[in-house]
């Protein structure tokens, strides 16, 4: 399974215009700026168009760091996996 | 990599737009960014691409100075998702837009109030963006248990709100106005019954923006968005995304965010000045199916039925367009003759001869014709627009010419009218007289045209053109001119032979040598020095070191009354012979036959050249007629 971390923070890079650098699986709506309510829409709906996938409220709102993206995607990259013969 | 059911081919094409767009960035590579930022925008629009662009593309290019404009949006619903995607298409048009976004359902508060962040930030154009269900709950719920009277009631007080905030914001401040009209539910309250409903939820939706329309039409400034039109183009049903709109107040699903930016644009792109004048297209290929020089007339494909359908309709989509005002033009690598046939002679053209006020039918790079034809038709490089099925002449253009609006078309050509008209560059938020004028003025050039080809004689012609000539000698106001046409000439120029100003300076001062250029002013306006002869007595010679003339007056007897005041010099000067030499280029091939035309007689040749001669007691060359 291929790491999702480098993607996620290119999308966190592009959306709130900060280094990759400067991001880490730590990075979250409390340590990056822009990261605000309007700022995680955002980020969804980036998830979304970038991975092609459609994201829930209920888990559109517990998105709220790099960790916790990362996991969602390989939960369902993992389901999309099992789900294609 | 994730890639979720989506082919990899696709996303490492992907990958290395985004990496020549990075490369384009890091090497301050203008016309580069500004064609993947394109390609990424179409193939690949999210939010962070845009972020991108609007923080690294350059607004200016050497031909187009960049805009500014403040933009408000006025809104019920979240719309800030959407504004990297404005601004960054905005600025691949060189516009920067400020934007400034009203609080929610607050728009009429913000018009009302006098003191409002709305007229202290002074924008110069106001986006009323407001969606059916917040303005008007009761008509977008359902009026299947609603009386006649209470519907038109309600319709009748929205369309008298609106009245009302126009009536204020054209009080208060200049800005342009697009309000969204509104758009229809995707299922109606009362199902297929509703056409027989009194009132039908439909209707009533519609009469309001029948009454927006005009009601708009009693000011100046104010623009009708067809949000509805927009939301039934890409279907009711993928527009909306109800779970962010309960969640997040976003009603747009993400996939159609860049659509509604588009829309925006094409107002956004004419208020800003921004529209192209001139459409250049291509024939192969584009205007027909097929090459000419291989098909032939009766192998092309161009009519009703599938595929010649498709042309036809981007035929009949480059008619809108000029109905709009905006010129045509032709570039094409092709035979000339073979294309003009097709033009003139084929039974299911629509696209005649006389709609183009400039053809470049010819084998040059298509960026040089380009530049050719806005310095024709008299237009800056940023108002060309370019339409080509072949993506490796586009990518020249672009990035040989970054200021001209290259069209992308679809590999598909059951794609070309659609992708042609969703281009913003050809919106007009209305026709004026003075488009009308220009089509006419452009349409009596072109008859000017039609009738150097026509049965009139060619006499009648050169009369019609009105022309005054004047011999300008070397001087300070001429010299720089007189070099630029050696340096530059190369098609009715005899011997190629270039000169710097200092060359000529020397020449103009020695007594063997007599030097003039000509200026000549027609009908359509002063063309200034368009061509030059250099002679040098040796002697009982006048020879012609030098006789060019700029192709843009070629064909109109001027090099007659060129080669006449030549002969007029060389008498007074006591020559009895003019004489000259034609060295034979790649490009010279109009120049040939000029001294054979004029009655010269070759009296001697080399491997690759020809020498001609005129005996001036013998004869002499008249000077033409229709030439004052």
């Amino acid at each position: 399974m291929s790491d999702v971390v480098p993607q996620i923070k290119q999308v966190l890079s592009g959306l709130f215009n900060v280094s990759v650098d400067t991001l880490s699986i730590e990075s979250s709506t409390d340590n990056v700026a822009g990261w605000n309510s309007l700022g995680h829409l955002m980020v969804v709906i980036e998830l979304e168009q970038e991975f092609g996938i459609q994201i829930s409220p209920e888990r559109g709102e517990q998105l709220t760091s790099v960790a916790r993206i990362a996991e969602f995607l390989k939960d369902h990259q993992l389901s999309a996996d099992t789900s294609t013969p | 990599m994730v890639s979720m059911g989506s082919n990899s081919n696709k996303s490492s094409e992907l990958a290395d737009t985004k990496a020549a767009y990075a490369y384009a960035v890091a090497a301050k590579d203008t016309a580069g960014m500004l064609v993947y930022a394109q390609q990424l925008l179409t193939t690949n629009p999210t939010i962070a691409i845009a972020q991108q662009i609007v923080n690294t593309l350059p607004l200016g290019l050497p031909g187009r100075p960049p805009v500014r404009r403040k933009v408000a949006i006025l809104r019920s619903f979240t719309i800030e998702t959407l504004i990297p995607f404005l601004m960054s298409l905005a600025r691949i048009h060189g516009i920067e837009l400020i934007v400034r976004v009203g609080e929610f359902d607050s728009y009429s508060q913000e018009i009302i109030d006098p003191n409002s962040w709305l007229y202290e930030f002074d924008p110069q154009i106001i986006i009323l963006a407001v969606q059916t269900r917040d303005l008007a709950p009761h008509l977008w719920e359902g009026t299947i248990d609603t009386s006649v009277e209470a519907s038109e009631f309600h319709a009748e007080e929205y369309v008298s709100q609106f009245k009302t905030l126009l009536n204020l914001l054209r009080s208060r401040c200049a800005a342009s106005v697009i309000v969204q009209n509104l758009e229809l539910p995707i299922d109606l309250s009362a199902g297929i019954m509703d056409a027989r409903q009194s009132p039908s939820q439909s209707e009533i939706i519609r009469s309001i923006n029948r009454a927006l329309n005009s009601e708009a039409l009693n000011y100046d400034g104010v623009y009708i968005l067809d949000y509805d039109g927009l939301v039934a183009r890409h279907g009711r049903t993928r527009w909306t995304d109800e779970k962010k709109w309960l969640a997040n107040r976003a009603p747009v699903s993400s996939e159609c965010l860049i659509h509604l930016a588009r829309e925006y644009l094409k107002f956004i792109v004419p208020l800003c000045g921004r529209q192209a004048k001139v459409l250049v297209v291509d024939l192969d290929n584009t205007l027909w199916g097929g090459v000419i020089g291989e098909d032939g007339v009766d192998g092309i494909k161009i009519g009703r039925e599938y595929p010649g359908a498709f042309y036809l309709a981007l035929q009949r989509t480059i008619l809108d367009i000029a109905g709009r005002g905006v010129l045509l033009a032709i570039c094409s690598k092709n035979n000339q003759a073979d294309a003009l046939g097709v033009l003139e002679n084929h039974g299911e053209m629509l696209l005649r001869p006389k709609h183009f006020a400039a053809m470049r039918i010819n084998w040059n790079d298509k960026a040089r014709n380009l530049r050719e034809i806005a310095m024709e038709i008299n237009v800056g490089l940023d108002t060309i627009a370019f339409l080509d099925d072949n993506p490796a002449e586009r990518q020249q253009v672009k990035l040989a010419v970054p200021e001209i609006i290259v069209i992308d078309l679809p590999e598909d050509p059951a794609g070309y009218a659609t992708a042609l008209r969703a281009s913003s560059a050809f919106e007009r938020l209305s026709i004026t007289s003075e488009d009308r004028e220009r089509g006419k003025y452009y349409f009596e050039q072109h008859e000017r045209r039609r009738l150097e080809t026509s049965a009139v004689s060619m006499e009648d012609f050169y009369w019609s053109l009105r022309m005054r000539t004047e011999i300008v000698d070397v001087t300070s106001a001429t010299l720089s001119r007189i070099a630029q046409l050696t340096q530059k000439t190369n098609q009715l120029n005899t011997t190629t032979r270039r000169y710097t100003e200092n060359d000529i300076l020397g020449m103009s001062r020695d007594p063997a040598w007599n030097l003039f250029g000509m200026r000549i002013v027609d009908k359509f306006g002063d063309n200034g020095i368009v061509g030059a002869i250099f002679m040098k007595t040796v002697g009982e010679a006048a020879d012609i070191d030098t006789f060019l003339l700029s192709c843009r007056v070629i064909g109109r007897t001027v090099e007659t009354a060129m080669l006449s005041r030549a002969c007029d010099i060389a008498t007074r000067r006591g020559c009895r012979r003019l004489s000259g030499w034609f060295l034979p280029t790649e490009r010279n091939a109009p120049a040939a036959k000029i001294y054979s035309d004029h009655g010269f007689t070759m009296t001697a040749r080399t491997e690759n050249a020809t020498f001609w001669q005129l005996d001036l007691s013998e004869r002499s060359i008249e000077f033409p007629a229709w030439i004052s």
